[in-house]
């Protein structure tokens, strides 16, 4: 066999494949995938404390100051601390559930690439933690 | 008269700008070759996601596009990057499997079961050549780019590109006759 026969071989290679590609379909993914960057490329500049890790910390203390505040309104007023009393209740709440409950503390999630991240990713177990914490 | 169809470099350009419509043109125009060039070194199945992929990557760096070579070539070159990225991931061999589907259509079933069986060995060996060879080899002999082009494009020289094709040549010859 010479180079060629090789060659005719090769420029056959794949030709199947290529006439099988929807170019449309393929041009719109590439466009959204580049589309999708951009968007993310425009928004302003995070700061230091917009890692995972540092919002969860953040939410985390957001919500034992709250929780503070809370116990020592009820010390300060000669009844059971506030969070003594409730964090019996909200163990027993989804977490869904105790998601609105720390919303209507105040406590504001912070938002991390458009997706948010703080109290929403902390799972049931550790929305407990926090609870368990708040009982003092 | 209707306006001629916009060249790459306009069509890159106006991508630069932001133009979303001219990337996806880009893509129409050169994906088939791409597709043609990432199936032969051993894309297999994923050969449209790669294409994507590559096409990607390239607008993402398009400013590191100098026009060196055409911009159908320089894809190629970062489809061949993505390729190894790909199997680096998965750790396997490459796909080379070829489907009846791959092989010239022929009207002598001898001839198409030869073509057919050599055309598998040969797939085979070119998604197993070392990766300068593979380029040099499919980038002459698949898409006819002359050894200037391939060498801008694949950041060697014209001699070295020369060198490795024939090291290609002789290791696929030497298959086919096996």
């Amino acid at each position: 066999m010479d180079e060629h026969q090789i060659e005719r071989v090769a420029k056959a290679l794949g030709a199947r494949a290529a006439d099988r590609l929807d170019v449309d379909r393929l041009a719109a993914g590439v466009v959204a995938r580049l589309r999708a960057d951009r968007a993310t490329v425009r928004r302003p500049a995070r700061v230091w404390w917009s890692s995972p890790a540092m919002l969860r910390l953040a939410a985390a203390v957001a919500v034992l100051v709250t929780g503070g505040v809370l116990v020592r309104e009820a010390l300060e007023n000669g009844s059971e601390p506030a969070a003594v009393m409730i964090a019996p209740i909200l163990r027993d709440l989804s977490a869904d559930e105790l998601m609105e409950v720390f919303d209507s503390l105040g406590v504001e999630a912070p938002v991390h690439e458009g997706v948010a991240i703080g109290l929403e990713s902390l799972n049931e177990a550790q929305l407990n933690e926090l609870l368990r914490l708040l009982e003092g | 008269m209707p306006d001629p169809a916009p060249s790459d470099a306009e069509l890159i350009e106006a991508w630069r700008r932001g133009d979303e419509a001219a990337a996806a043109e880009l893509v129409r125009r050169h994906a088939r070759a791409v597709a043609r060039y990432l199936s032969a070194s051993g894309a297999g199945d994923e050969v449209e996601d790669l294409v994507q992929e590559t096409f990607y990557r390239a607008f993402r760096k398009i400013d590191g596009f100098r026009g060196g070579a055409r911009f159908r070539t320089w894809v190629m070159a970062i489809g061949s990057n993505a390729l190894k990225d790909l199997r680096r991931r998965y750790r396997r061999r490459p796909v080379v499997a070829l489907e009846d589907r791959e092989i010239p259509d022929s009207t002598d079933p001898y001839a198409e079961a030869v073509t057919h069986e050599l055309a598998q060995r040969l797939q085979a060996e070119i998604a197993e050549l070392p990766r300068m060879q593979r380029d040099v080899f499919l980038l002459r002999a698949q898409q006819g780019l002359e050894y200037e082009e391939i060498a801008t494009t694949l950041g060697t020289t014209v001699g070295a590109a020369r060198v490795h094709y024939h090291h290609a040549v002789q290791r696929l010859k030497r298959v086919a006759e096996s």
